[in-house]
């Protein structure tokens, strides 16, 4: 039970950090991002590119290629439908995510790749009894320092406050002078940061890569802003950490004659959730537009 | 000197004119003052010089430059501060976060502290709160934290959007008295005002709106005496 | 208002003109070559499922992305009733008795998928609308995902990721044009409807569904499950047309065409449906030739994958950003040209001026 409880953890953390990626761009622009997978399958990628490189030139890198992706992804399709119908904005980054995925697959090749990625972290440690991978260990700890960072910064850095104040109400943010572009630069930025230590660590923990990877971790992302509960950023990580213990829990207890069934139940289980709290679990009504 | 210029203004909603040809200027040291029924059109209008709305055609002009296309920051930055009727205040947020904020549309180099402080002398009661989130604060207190934000970016023109809604009587002489003092000061305001004696006796120009059409009023004081004049600038009294 | 002179007959000009397109299209394909025709009748059949989600999306404005799994049902539903005896028993031994027993006609198959997949959406409309729009568009997906797998891997039902085969590719344009005017008078009359209208109505103002709430959810749930049968239907037929049938084949490529055909056509009417589906089948048939290599025109060119996903979701950006209402921006096809009515503001003329 312990184990599962660990287990959980570590990936309730990579659900986190791909989650807070997503919900952040949502909390100020409203913008649902589909293309946060690529976002993500990108990083995956970059990791081959560089992997000569030593590991930590490779992180570097890795990151800066994501953001700088963000980034244009922001200034190229998204800054001409700002302000666009919900609807709009949502099959834009749609449309986006699978023209980014088709354009990765015309180039990489639709085959999976494999990388190697912190093989030193393979080993495992006793920790209370326990034994738990140093990789799950390193997990953890980064996305914690990341989640007290990214409080740190929404908080102490003038940014930051125009962030959250543009979260709040972005109309009345720019009636001040806030400027909209900067803000929204700096969550895309943010974000895109977000998505390369999750797909660093997402790699480290399977190993391959194909074009089409973004979608499952995207839609993780998703279900748990949904679980957590839509226009909260901190209820992004709830709902991503109850999503790893539902994912857990099955998987542990699931006869094994259904254990490929194990996402489809765990959606199942998330719906049954839903139907009794639709706001999310900490959601508030009124979020978002109907 | 004529800080603000608008030329005949329209802006629509789909097929409905709010604003319908709208001019009107003002001068430094001006208080102007625009009175007139609901639905009249005239949070329209503040909304378009504050570029937070599109119009639909005409001009606005700032110190001599065309600004109409000019995002809400950028004419923000360039001494325009605004506070809408919701009051806007940011409730997340700390009362101080709010009043920095504001240091968004300063110039570079500028303290903002400085001028979080000369804000704060207005309105002392909010001094020793400057930590708690905004959401405590009551509708005069608000109202009271949206003026002072604004007044924190040392802007040229101030633009008020029915700044008396929503406030118990007693609260709205303390309100009126501060905005006298701004006056006196030689501030320029621009407000959009329901309580029409409250105007009057704050402005030294009035129009009145009606049915998104502008007309000047050149003698307030016959609004607050006579009702057929009364009638006649602002509808049903 | 023009509203109340509006005859039945005026109102059910999209309808009718929409058919007499189909009807154009299928007449001009029956004198081309055979590969002109199959092409043809995929479009039908694509144009059976985008007037199906369109029923729902077109109506509703909640972004479906995983309406396919409607089709999925259909699609495997048909495929089991119609695959003759013998053969069923060679793929899927482990079929339940009844299960293997079964074998219908193509029309009657059609109908009994269609009403699995309004069972099912049924089941999912308790699920998934009461969340919020955007929420429940990509629940929605979750829901399709779900469905791939368990299509992926009920081996005893579906032969997991090998697929079914041999089911019977008979499909002719002949056939398959009567169940697209089918469809398309499916989604006139639910457009026509009390319903319908009031859903249209919640779509333009936000605020007035917010507070018809419960009200609104029953329109949604109505449509929902009139757009899963016909979308499962529409599976049907797709099954037939394919001849063999993998969970990919019902899953994220089939959703990218639907939304574009309806996106480009123009969401919000059921002539941007139509339109759109021949438009795009046109363009994806191109596309797919050009990544499969191989002659065009006077061109030698080699195989390509991934271009096709790349045009097309290219294509759907573009029209994203540049005419978001689509080709027919939210108009219906009218008897007089002119034709005004419909249609919602696009876009907006009071909103901040200025991007920067």
């Amino acid at each position: 039970m312990a184990q599962n409880l660990v287990n959980a953890l570590s990936i309730g953390s990579l659900n986190a950090l791909i989650a807070i990626g997503i919900a952040l761009l949502f909390s100020i622009m409203g913008l649902i991002n589909f293309a946060h997978g690529e976002l993500i399958m990108i990083g995956g990628y970059a990791l081959l590119w560089f992997a000569a490189l030593p590991f930590a030139v490779t992180a570097v890198l890795v990151v800066a290629v994501v953001i700088g992706c963000a980034l244009a992804m922001e200034r190229v399709a998204f800054r001409s439908v700002r302000g666009a119908s919900g609807e709009t904005l949502l099959m834009t980054s749609f449309a986006l995510s699978l023209f980014v995925q088709g354009g990765v697959l015309l180039f990489e090749g639709p085959n999976p790749q494999s990388a190697d990625v912190l093989g030193s972290l393979g080993a495992s440690v006793e920790v209370a009894g326990l034994s738990v991978g140093k990789l799950d260990l390193a997990i953890v700890g980064v996305t914690a320092v990341l989640l007290l960072g990214l409080a740190w910064f929404l908080r102490a850095t003038p940014l930051g406050v125009q962030m959250r104040a543009a979260a709040e109400d972005f109309r009345m943010a720019r009636a001040l002078g806030v400027r909209a572009n900067l803000v929204v630069a700096g969550a895309f930025g943010v974000s895109g940061a977000f998505a390369a230590i999750a797909a660093i660590f997402l790699i480290a923990r399977t190993g391959t890569l194909t074009p089409a990877m973004g979608l499952g971790p995207v839609l993780t992302g998703f279900v748990a802003i949904v679980l957590g509960g839509l226009g909260r950023l901190w209820a992004a990580a709830l709902g991503a950490f109850v999503l790893a213990l539902l994912s857990v829990m099955l998987q542990a207890y699931l006869p094994s004659g259904m254990a490929a069934y194990r996402d489809a139940l765990v959606y199942l289980g998330i719906a049954v959730i839903l139907m009794f709290r639709p706001h999310g679990i900490a959601g508030r009504p009124g979020a978002v537009r109907v | 000197m004529t800080l603000l210029e608008v030329s005949d203004l329209y802006v629509s909603y789909g097929p409905i004119d709010a604003v319908k040809g709208v001019s009107l200027s003002v001068e430094r040291g001006d208080v102007v003052a625009i009175v007139g029924p609901n639905g009249a059109g005239k949070s329209s209008i503040l909304q378009a010089i504050q570029g937070l709305v599109r119009s639909r055609s005409g001009s606005v002009r700032w110190r001599g430059a065309d600004i109409t296309d000019w995002a809400p920051e950028r004419r923000a930055r360039a001494g325009i501060a605004f506070v809408p009727e919701s009051r806007g205040v940011f409730r997340t947020l700390s009362i101080g976060e709010n009043l920095r904020l504001a240091g968004c549309a300063l110039a570079a180099g500028v303290d903002v502290s400085e001028r979080v402080q000369l804000a704060l002398r207005h309105f002392p009661a909010l001094a020793d709160r400057v930590s708690e989130r905004a959401a405590v604060l009551s509708g005069g207190e608000r109202q009271q934290l949206a003026i002072g934000r604004a007044l924190v970016a040392a802007p040229e023109l101030l633009i008020l959007d029915e700044p008396s809604l929503g406030l118990a009587p007693v609260v709205l002489d303390e309100l009126f008295a501060n905005l006298a003092a701004l006056r006196d000061e030689g501030r320029t305001i621009l407000l959009v005002e329901q309580n029409v004696a409250r105007a009057v006796k704050l402005a030294n120009h009035l129009f009145s709106l009606r049915g998104g059409v502008i007309e000047r009023v050149d003698e307030p004081d016959e609004l607050l005496r006579n009702p057929s004049f009364r009638a006649k600038h602002l509808g049903m009294g | 208002m023009t509203n109340q002179r509006t005859s039945v007959f005026a109102r059910c000009a999209p309808g009718v003109i929409c058919t007499l397109l189909v009807l154009a299209v299928s007449g001009l394909a029956l004198t081309g070559s055979e590969t002109t025709q199959r092409t043809a009748t995929q479009m039908l059949v694509m144009g059976v499922i985008a007037v199906g989600t369109y029923i729902f999306v077109g109506n509703s404005g909640v972004l479906s992305f995983g309406h396919v799994m409607f089709v999925a049902v259909g699609a495997y539903a048909t495929a089991l009733m119609t695959i003759p005896h013998n053969l069923k028993q060679a793929l899927l031994p482990a079929l339940p008795g009844w299960l293997a027993e079964l074998e219908f006609g193509l029309p009657e198959a059609l109908l009994i998928s269609g009403l699995l997949s309004l069972l099912v959406g049924v089941v999912f409309s308790l699920l998934i609308l009461r969340l919020d729009g955007m929420a429940a568009g990509i629940a929605s997906l979750a829901l399709l995902i779900s469905v791939n797998v368990v299509i992926s891997n009920w081996d005893a039902v579906t032969r997991g990721a090998q697929g079914i085969v041999g089911i019977p590719a008979d499909l002719t344009v002949g056939a398959t044009v009567p169940w697209l005017i089918g469809a398309i008078a499916v989604a006139l009359a639910y457009q026509l409807s009390r319903s319908g209208f009031r859903l249209r109505a919640s779509r333009e103002d936000p605020v007035a569904a917010a507070a018809l709430g419960v009200r609104i959810r029953r329109d949604r749930s109505i449509a929902f499950v009139i757009s899963a049968f016909v979308c499962g239907v529409g599976g049907g037929l797709y099954a037939h047309f394919l001849g063999a049938l993998t969970p990919g084949d019902v899953y994220l490529q089939l959703t990218l065409l639907t939304l574009l055909m309806l996106i480009v056509g123009g969401i919000r009417s059921l002539s941007g449906a139509v339109i759109g589906t021949v438009f795009i089948s046109v363009l994806a048939e191109l596309l797919r030739r050009i990544e499969a290599g191989g002659e065009l025109g006077p061109l030698e060119l080699p195989p390509h994958p991934g271009v096709q996903q790349l045009i097309l979701a290219l294509t759907l950006m573009l029209t994203l950003l540049l005419r978001p209402g689509g080709i027919t921006a939210g108009r219906e096809l009218g008897f007089s040209l002119l034709g005004r009515r419909r249609g919602p503001h696009t876009r907006p003329t009071a909103d901040p001026a200025g991007s920067g």
